[in-house]
């Protein structure tokens, strides 16, 4: 019986990841969101990653107000070996 | 009549000397007069005999002096954000950050935009106290990027802001939180503001004019030849040329005599000052000093 | 023969594939259940997110699933149902079923990074520039393909040609007011569901018929402007109500199928060569994603390797999803095997493929009391609105390779001003739409088959990758590398037909010509590959 109830309850889930009207609604925009904040922090704090720019000076007063952002930036900056291969994810192509 | 000089010029043309005599001058004349010095040697100490320092003191009547520290000043700055972290940020967060502002302190472009941030401010909030306000400017090439800086970094300044527009607009997309004001957002206009600022002051020629400093001898003059020409290209005008050290037309014996004792007395003080050291002492040539005389020094040379 | 039962084979056939051969390759390819998966070992609460096997696997077939096993099929039902059924089944158990398992598998095992990285592991950069190469050349193929589709969709349906353009004013209108003025979600979707009704009705009122050629102008003109904005104006509010229409599409559409029974009566066997196509290879290169298709091993490898729980859950969703829309694509054929063979041929040189899957859905919800009209119209919006967006991102993503591409693959270059023209945003995007639209003016039995052939050799590379990887940590690969080899043949043979058909068209060919001498490229690699035999760890 409780098989019977994990089938149905896990065909309720899968049509729900399929459907995902509230996540759809905006997914893309968030991925535009996080792949902008990662390259306005990248001319921020450009230092950090040895390139000074004649703003470093300037931009260090947003760390602060930044920090949040920041944590996990460095470790996705390492991770971004190919920016276009990232980006299809961002998108629904379905061909 | 310009309201801010830069003195720039070679090392040892005596450019603080003329910048200072230029400043009291002024304060003579009834205008109400600031002299900045940026200069790191900060030499106008030495000249007046009076201590001064990283705060505006009175130095005369209608004159008044101050001393840049770009070290002091990027440090001011580092602790201010410190601090603002504090209130923002838990203090567990506030530690792991503090290593990256340290490290920020010692970064190339430090000096120069501490410095530039300084005078910068210096220009905006004393131009309408100040009638005139004069630079001693550091006798470097990096002196002259000063004039770069404006325009670009109000560019810069401005690309970034609108990054930054672009991300708060996403991030209301998204939230839809509507209200909420962008601290990070502020902060940019507000430095592209004053950038614009800056640069407004710098491109109207009425304002800021350059008084070169120079001794008539070939090296300060092919210096200051290659200053005017960088220079024109940022269409800061350098009108005035000091020439110092003109030697008096009744030259004669009394002069040189007069000179020779004081520099005795002089290479005494250097021999008291300094014991113990080896001194090489190279004697001042009748000629130019260019490539076909400097063999003529080098005997002097003998160790 | 009731076609019911074609779904009921199929249903049955993958549910034993999935218990025997989906099996078999996980133990093969030693996948652990206890092993940490990345959405663990770097979980980061945005990208790194573990999620349920079944919220997991709605989400990857909802990315994998599109117009291509709805086109592919009935494209190629002109040789008879039965093939069209055996190579979807057999394609999707032992092809397509293997790439997205594996390309799931090797993406977990390297961090969930992309199959991009997996390919340069074992292949060196050498691959991984071919890799953005066919990625790129297949997704202007995207653009050439769906705009004839879309086009030859509304000449045969004008009705949806209004409602297209309504749809586009609709989105446009929900994306300023949702996203921009802050209009709650759920109001914007009422109101955008309800007159996305109005669209389909208005548009049977006052259908535009123009040409094909005009709407393929007006669709490539459409592309440009689209793939520059930014996305919350039109891109991503047309995503949100394309699924809206979808889902009621199909769930009209099964409904109707189950009500109505339909018989078949297209043959089940015509002829080897139907005009001057070959069943071998042209059955193959047709129907790519329904049996094996190369985008999804980026899918796979996009979130999904991300988000993935347990190891467990790779024969779920990376082997199960295939299945899947191998029922999909099932479905898709029948709405060609209940017509005749005059009659599909008649269906489809009124509209295409697009048209005989319209007018079967079309039918079958007429049996639930839909007016047909209202029906296909709504289907045709349902099918052509998605490729529409399907198009504008194609055109986006292939920007993106283009502008990595030339920023980064000049040896030595700096930023001149050639290069800076040629990244510059309007212009990379010029370029897609102008290679895609040439080629798309071509007409689709051209294009389909190129875009096919594409396509393949994309999975092609991802299944080398594989093998190869399979290979160098010890494990058994060959069930990799029989397919591939398989892919590369039907590809070859495919591309030299085109090109024997196309010498007198210069864009066509140039394109047939390139993707031979890179799929030639790509074998010479992988021998060389093979021939390498050091270790890798896994």
């Amino acid at each position: 019986m409780n098989k019977i109830k994990k089938i149905i309850t896990d065909f309720g889930l899968f049509f729900k990841g399929a459907t995902d009207f509230k996540g759809r609604a905006y997914e893309m925009l968030e991925s535009e969101r996080k792949i902008e904040m990662d390259n306005f922090i990248l001319i921020c704090f450009s230092d950090q990653l040895g390139m000074p720019l004649p703003t470093s000076y300037y931009t260090l007063e947003l760390l602060p107000y930044l920090v949040d952002e920041i944590q996990d930036w460095d470790k996705r900056m390492g991770n971004r070996k190919s920016v276009w291969e990232e980006r299809w994810s961002n998108y629904d192509l379905d061909p | 009549m310009a309201k801010i000089i830069f003195y720039g010029g070679k090392g040892g043309v005596g450019k603080t000397t003329c910048s200072t005599a230029n400043s009291i001058s002024y304060a003579e004349q009834g205008l109400k007069t600031l002299l900045v010095s940026t200069d790191p040697a900060h030499s106008i100490s030495d000249v007046l005999g009076m201590k001064i320092g990283k705060k505006i003191i009175k130095l005369r009547e209608n004159l008044d002096g101050l001393e840049i520290d770009p070290e002091y000043e990027a440090e001011l700055y580092v602790n201010k954000i410190r601090e603002n972290m504090k209130t923002i940020l838990s203090n567990v967060i506030v530690e792991e950050i503090n290593s990256q502002l340290d490290a920020a302190m010692v970064s190339p472009g430090t000096h120069e935009s501490a410095l530039f941030d300084k005078i910068s401010d210096i220009i905006i909030d004393k131009f309408d106290e100040y009638d005139i306000i004069i630079f001693d400017t550091a006798p470097t090439g990096h002196t002259l990027r000063i004039f770069t800086l404006p325009n670009l970094l109000e560019g810069w300044m401005g690309s970034l802001a609108k990054k930054r527009r672009t991300i708060v607009d996403m991030n209301k997309m998204v939230t839809r939180e509507n209200d909420k004001k962008d601290p990070v957002l502020e902060i940019l206009e507000k430095r592209q503001k004053r950038f614009g600022e800056i640069k407004k002051i710098f491109n109207d020629n009425d304002n800021v004019r350059i008084r070169f400093v120079l001794n008539a001898e070939r090296l300060p003059i092919e210096e200051t030849k290659k200053a005017i020409k960088m220079l024109s290209q940022f269409n800061i005008p350098v009108d005035t040329l000091v020439i110092n050290r003109i030697m008096p037309d009744d030259i004669g014996l009394d002069f040189w005599e007069k000179k020779k004792a004081q520099e005795i007395e002089y290479l005494q003080d250097i021999e008291n000052e300094f014991k113990g050291k080896e001194f090489i002492k190279i004697p001042m040539l009748d000629v130019d000093i260019n490539k076909s005389t400097v063999d003529r020094l080098s005997k002097f040379f003998n160790d | 023969m009731n076609s019911l039962w074609l779904i009921i084979f199929s249903i049955v056939v993958f549910l034993i594939a999935y218990v025997t051969y989906g099996s078999w390759l996980a133990k093969k390819w030693g996948i652990d259940i206890t092993r940490k998966t990345p959405a663990h070992t770097m979980e980061d609460g945005v990208d790194y997110v573990p999620a349920k096997a079944p919220v997991l696997l709605g989400h990857h077939f909802s990315s994998i699933a599109g117009a291509g096993p709805i086109v592919g099929p009935i494209a190629a039902s002109m040789f008879g149902w039965l093939p069209v059924m055996l190579w979807i089944v057999i394609g999707s158990i032992f092809f397509g079923g293997v790439h997205d398992m594996g390309s799931l598998f090797a993406s977990v095992r390297h961090g969930g990074r992309s199959i991009g990285e997996v390919i340069g592991h074992t292949m060196g950069s050498k691959g991984k520039k071919l890799f953005a190469l066919f990625a790129w050349l297949t997704l202007i193929l995207v653009v050439a393909a769906f705009t004839n589709i879309v086009a030859a969709a509304f000449v045969s349906t004008p009705e949806a040609a209004t409602s297209s353009i309504l749809f586009i004013i609709l989105a446009i209108i929900f994306g300023i007011g949702v996203y921009r003025r802050g209009v709650s979600l759920a109001v914007g979707t009422v109101i955008g569901v309800l007159l996305l009704g109005v669209a389909v009705w208005v548009g049977v009122l006052f259908p535009i018929s123009l040409s094909i050629n005009t709407w393929m102008i007006l669709l490539l003109g459409y592309i440009f402007v689209a793939s520059v904005t930014p996305v919350w104006i039109l891109l991503q509010p047309r995503d949100y109500l394309n699924s809206f229409l979808l889902y009621a599409m199909l769930v009209g559409g099964v409904i109707g199928l189950f009500v109505m029974r339909p018989e078949i009566q297209l043959p089940a066997y015509t002829s080897f060569k139907v005009g001057t196509n070959y069943l071998f290879p042209i059955l193959f290169i047709t129907i790519a994603c329904g049996a094996i298709s190369g985008f999804h091993s980026l899918v796979g490898s996009g979130t999904t390797s991300k988000q993935l729980d347990t190891e467990a859950d790779i024969k779920l969703i990376g082997y199960g999803a295939m299945l899947i829309e191998g029922v999909l694509a099932t479905l898709a054929i029948i709405t060609a095997a209940y017509l005749s063979a005059d009659k599909l041929v008649e269906v489809t040189a009124a509209g295409g493929a697009l048209n005989v899957f319209a007018d079967g859905i079309g039918t079958f919800m007429s049996s639930l009391g839909i007016p047909f009209l209202i029906g296909k119209n709504f289907v045709t919006l349902a099918i052509s609105a998605f490729a529409l967006t399907s198009l504008d991102t194609a055109t986006r993503l292939a920007r993106f390779i283009f502008q990595e591409f030339f920023i980064s693959d000049i040896e030595g270059s700096t930023n001149n001003a050639f290069t800076s023209t040629l990244t510059n945003k309007y212009v990379s995007t010029l370029i897609t739409v102008i290679l895609g639209g040439a080629l798309a003016f071509r007409g689709y039995a051209q294009v389909w088959p190129i875009f096919g052939s594409a396509n393949q050799l994309l999975a092609a590379l991802s299944l080398l990758a594989i093998a190869l990887w399979l290979k160098r940590t010890g494990r058994e690969y060959k069930m990799a590398i029989y397919p591939m080899i398989f892919m590369f043949a039907a590809t070859l043979v495919a591309l030299v037909l085109l090109i024997m058909a196309n010498l007198s068209n210069p864009v066509l060919l140039v394109f047939a010509v390139a993707l031979f001498i890179l799929a030639i490229v790509l074998i010479l690699e992988s021998r060389a590959a093979f021939a390498n035999t050091e270790k890798l760890e896994s």
